[in-house]
């Protein structure tokens, strides 16, 4: 019978806090880009005889992103100090927490193939960031380089780490449940949560649980810079193991760093043994102590979650869940949704203009959605004149477009787009297929003359009209301007005639 | 005084965890230095802890919380004036190797 | 002349700032030689400083409530631009880009800092015969030491060359010295002096505190130096009292004093019983009431207990040191080399003893059995100290077990040298005030003093008490004779 495999992995993430200052000292946050070793102060250098100071907001967006993730909170929690010795560790060790952490046993939903499931959060606690390193090998890594360079500006900045129980079971739910919980600590305003510049970092541990009762030993991966190279390292990771084990060996439990250029991880080097990280309680900062009121008011100020949001859509105003998952991504997005709903909106009408028209203009405009010119009571006076047959979708997207280009309310942008209030009524018909029939005389005498087989002349005409009038009526108001102007005509020759 | 079996091979490991050399000649001393005051802390094990909270502090505040405002220290060209090995804006280490994180 | 003196003096413009700086430097000068209590003297700075301090008083402005009193500071408190090495090899030549906090208080006060002084490296030590600068001499007997670490700061009172210096206490490191060179030295409760600019040894056991010759300079420095910090969260932010008020009229009368009876039996050295003895009769005489109280965990376990913990934290807060970003770097090719030969060479053997046993007693395997064993123990002692005070107002017990010993006596047992703070350590580690004060000297000429103990933020009540004591045991003079 062949071997079968259960994928296990967790994922600790670290979030950089969207404080002002460092965590333990009146430093800016703002590093990138400064020049190395400019944004720094004794302090987060580590210079003797300096003490830390713990910034506020730190704790208030570590609880905030707590209480959204349903941990309950440790209303005593302590910082430790963990101990090692590296250049990007000015002090020798990091002020962490350990046994105490601000937050714990918390959950997260994440949406896997249409179906919803909960990944437990283990918890969440805050602490100090490195210094950078830069190392002096072509390739900037560290291996082989005769030396390296610091640079402390990173160093203090508040993180937030977050670690989930070991509940994954694929390299998809990995890459969702960093989608999800980066589109949170957007929401929430606790992180810019950006892969790429390094505001949000993941690590995994991955093991395998052989259908032989066989339980693979856990690898730590790391380097992982994006959400691609999550889900190539762990499919190459989990393929590694399987393998291994299908073949009777026994995985080394280890930490393995994932290289991206060659699409593999690789044992880190050097790593003897486990750190002996001597954790204990930071004598310089006394327990914080949190209080009742301040959780409970916190809780009960939380914005609706993204995943809150995405149920709300779907039930209340029918979306399907792709519609309600892109609509709730971004918060600002979902803001102007359910603005425009509120104005009056019809609500799938709405979900299908904001997902098409409204960003698309969002990207040509190269704006955030709530700083575009047309605002959402606008959509919504626009779209209740489309539900209503006042205005034709493709007219209505022109009339969009004035809108947003020239920051002009809905009259004037139709003015402006030749489009009218009410559409054409008969006459105004009638006076268009007039002025198409001139234009056009030997197309019209064709018709007049019924000597048009297939009516071909007559819908070239009709589509001329159609085409001046930005589909502003319907095809039957136009059939029927057209044959009241032709009915008169045919009257005229008539009466010429006799 | 009780006798502690710490060997040279224990304040060997502790010496690579702090990342001091220690001397040939002084490592001798240093073992019977650790077994003698090792002993001494023995002593506390005859002291009834049963029930003892290490980490209460009813008499400490609680951590005072600063507000999230940003000052510029100004002087960060000082701190590479203290360093001994640096290159233009950087501190500089040798060869890092296996060491670390 | 004491601290207040001078400052009167100047203010009253008998004398001018800079005569006294002058007189302050040419004491320094002849004695130094001998007694090697200052490992950077700022001789310039000082007289520049005591000139403008005359400019304030020609203009008829105030210069602060200590303006030109000279005054020296351990060199474990950072001053910005000034060399502080902590009596280290591996920090020789730093100057921190900061002042401490105490720095920048006295400074504001008008005090004048004329140097900074020798101590037992990076705090380590009971005799300041651990310095990486050479070992300071007693004033009261050169052949012996002057006490540890805060040897060079007690010194300096005791020998005159300035009325009040600060030093730093993580088990007895102001109160044992002051003992040794016959002057008055406090270490404040645990959190009332802010710890910012001082190096730290360990974290939860360190304060600042001054020497003094009088019990009312003491009041004075501890008014100047006993702020609230922000930059300390371990600093408490409660507004403190007038000291310089609470000792204008001590008095004892209807207070109790507790002894321990365990600690002044055994191998106390007689003279020392006898100091504590003429003091309790004297108190009684003064209208307190004696009490005994007990402290049996203290006398049992505090030593082991602080060397525990003390190196653990020490461990810790020592790692920083590591030639990257300031002080002594051994060339190496690679970092670990340039790790262990930085710290290997430029720690002593007292400071690498402690790194090591520190790191130990944190190590995996060996944390329950010792750090957190340690922790648990310092909490007994904590309420053993809380119900002696239920009893008591004050304890009154030695500051050390023994006079001051010659010089290479114990240097090389460090064991034995440790034994020397078996009475100060339990007072760090339940974070109370105590205060060594000047009783008399003994036959031979050395001095004798006793310590006093108070509840948490009692400051004020050992001032008090330690003010009732001088008031009949005298205020010490400066040695080599003479008193200024």
């Amino acid at each position: 019978m062949g071997l079968e495999f259960e994928t296990v992995i967790g994922l600790e993430v670290h979030v950089q806090l969207a404080t002002r200052s460092k965590l333990f000292c009146p430093c800016s946050t703002d590093y990138i880009g400064a020049e190395p070793n400019s944004n720094v102060c004794p302090l987060c250098l580590g210079l003797p005889g300096t003490l830390p100071s713990l910034n506020r907001k730190a704790i208030d967006l570590g609880l905030r992103a707590a209480l959204a993730l349903k941990c309950s909170i440790n209303r005593k929690t302590r910082f430790h100090r963990k101990n090692y010795f590296y250049p990007d560790l000015p002090k020798a060790f990091q002020i962490s927490q350990y046994d105490v952490p601000l937050a714990v046993s918390g959950s997260m939903p994440i949406t896997i193939d249409g179906r919803v499931k909960n990944i437990g959060i283990t918890r969440l606690h805050l602490e100090e960031d490195a210094g950078k390193l830069v190392h002096s090998t072509s390739d900037g890594r560290l291996s082989g380089a005769m030396f390296s360079l610091v640079d402390y500006n990173r160093s203090g900045v508040p993180l937030a780490e977050i670690v989930s129980e070991p509940e994954l079971s694929s390299s998809e739910e990995a890459r969702e449940y960093v989608i999800s919980l980066r589109r949170l600590v957007r929401y929430l305003g606790v992180s810019d949560g950006d892969m790429e510049s390094g505001s949000l970092r993941v690590d995994a541990n991955v093991s395998q649980k052989c259908s032989d009762g066989r339980w693979g030993n856990r690898v730590e991966i790391k380097n992982l810079n994006s959400l691609k190279a999550l889900e190539r390292a762990l499919e190459f990771e989990i393929s590694r193991q399987r393998d291994l084990l299908g073949k009777g060996v026994e995985i080394i439990q280890e930490t393995r760093h994932w290289d991206d250029g060659a699409g593999v991880t690789r044992s880190s080097r050097g790593k003897e043994e486990a750190h002996d990280y001597r954790y204990f309680p930071e004598p310089d900062l006394p327990a914080i102590r949190i209080q009742s009121a301040e959780v409970d008011r916190m809780a009960g100020a939380l914005p609706e979650l993204p995943w809150e949001k995405r149920e709300r859509y779907a039930k209340e105003w029918g979306l399907n869940l792709p519609d309600a998952s892109s609509l709730s991504d971004n918060p600002d997005v979902a803001e102007f949704f359910e603005k425009t709903v509120a104005s009056g909106a019809e609500p799938l009408l709405a979900a299908n203009w904001i997902r098409t028209e409204i960003l698309r203009l969002v990207n040509e405009n190269e704006v955030k959605v709530l700083d575009l010119s047309v605002k959402p009571e606008h959509l919504s006076a626009l779209l209740n004149k489309v539900r209503g047959g006042d205005l034709s979708n493709t007219a209505a997207k022109d009339v969009l477009g004035v809108m947003a280009k020239e920051g002009i309310g809905l009259s004037d942008a139709m003015k402006k787009a030749g489009v009218r209030e009410g559409g054409f009524s008969t006459d105004a018909l009638e006076e268009v297929v007039r002025a198409i029939l001139e234009a056009n005389p030997s197309e019209a005498d064709l018709v007049l003359g019924k000597k048009d087989p297939g009516d071909k002349k007559r819908k070239f005409l009709t589509g001329l009209v159609m085409r001046e009038i930005r589909g502003q009526a319907s095809p039957d108001a136009v059939a029927a301007a057209f044959e009241g102007i032709l009915e008169s005509r045919e009257d005229m020759g008539n009466a010429h005639s006799h | 005084m009780e006798q502690v079996a710490i060997t040279e091979k224990d304040v060997l490991h502790v010496a690579e965890l702090a990342r001091l050399e220690i001397g040939t000649e002084r490592i001798e001393p240093m073992v019977r230095y650790f077994q003698d005051i090792i002993g001494h802390f023995k002593c506390l094990e005859k002291c009834d802890t049963d029930g003892i909270d290490p980490f209460t502090d009813d008499d400490m505040h609680p951590c005072p919380l600063r507000e999230d405002k940003t000052a510029r220290w100004g002087f960060s060209g000082e701190a590479l004036e203290s360093a001994s090995l640096s290159e233009g804006r950087f501190f500089k280490v040798p060869a890092i190797g296996g060491e670390g994180e | 002349m004491d601290a207040a003196r001078i400052a009167s003096g100047i203010r009253e413009a008998e004398f001018s700032a800079r005569e006294v700086i002058q007189s302050s430097i040419s004491r320094i000068r002849s004695l130094e030689p001998t007694l090697n209590a200052i490992i950077t003297p700022l001789f310039e700075e000082a007289l520049s400083r005591a000139d403008r301090v005359d400019r304030i008083i020609s203009e008829g402005g105030n210069p602060g409530p200590l303006g030109g009193v000279p005054v020296v500071v351990k060199d474990n408190m950072c001053m910005k631009g000034i060399p502080t090495t902590c009596g280290s090899r591996i920090l020789e030549g730093w100057k921190p880009p900061y002042d401490a906090s105490v720095v920048s208080s006295l400074e504001e006060a008008g005090a004048v800092i004329i140097g900074k002084s020798n101590m037992d490296e990076f705090a380590m030590g009971s005799s300041t015969e651990h310095s990486a600068y050479g070992p300071t001499s007693n004033p009261r007997d050169t052949g012996r030491v002057p006490g540890g670490s805060s040897g060079g700061s007690a010194a300096s009172v005791a020998a005159g060359y300035v009325p009040i210096a600060l030093g730093s206490d993580t088990g007895g490191s102001i109160r044992q010295p002051a003992a040794f060179c016959g002057v008055h030295g406090l270490k404040p409760t645990y959190g009332l002096v802010s710890r910012w600019g001082l190096v730290a040894f360990a974290s939860s056991l360190d304060q600042i505190g001054p020497f003094a010759r009088s019990i009312s300079d003491m009041a004075l420095v501890l008014d100047v130096i006993s702020n609230n910090d922000p930059r300390d969260s371990t600093c408490s932010s409660s507004e403190r009292p007038s000291f310089s008020d609470c000792i204008k009229d001590p008095s004892v009368r209807g207070k109790k004093v507790g002894i321990v009876r365990e600690f002044i039996g055994g191998s106390l050295d007689p003279s020392l019983k006898g100091a504590i003895e003429k003091t309790a009769s004297m108190l009684e005489a003064s209208g307190a009431e004696i009490v005994d109280v007990a402290l049996p965990m203290s006398g049992e376990y505090g030593l082991p207990c602080y060397y525990i913990i003390a190196p653990a934290e020490a461990s810790s807060n020592l790692s920083r040191f590591d030639g990257v970003r300031y002080g002594m770097r051994a060339e190496a090719s690679d970092l670990i080399t340039q790790y262990i030969k930085t710290r290997g060479s430029g720690f002593g053997e007292e400071v690498q003893r402690r790194i090591l046993t520190g790191t130990f007693a944190l190590s995996s395997g060996y944390y329950d059995a010792y750090y957190l064993l340690a922790l648990k123990v310092r909490r007994l002692i904590c309420s053993e100290f809380a119900r002696a005070f239920e009893r008591a107002d004050v304890i009154l017990m030695p500051a050390s077990p023994t006079l001051p010993f010659r010089k290479g006596e114990l240097v090389d047992d460090p064991i034995s040298m440790y034994m020397s703070d078996v009475f100060t350590l339990p007072v760090n580690l339940a974070g109370l005030p105590g205060i060594t004060v000047f009783t008399g000297f003994e036959g031979s000429g050395l001095p004798l003093g006793v310590q006093l103990v108070a509840p948490r933020f009692q400051d004020s009540r050992l001032l008090e008490f330690a003010g009732v004591i001088e008031s009949w045991a005298g205020r010490p003079g400066i040695s080599p004779g003479g008193d200024k």
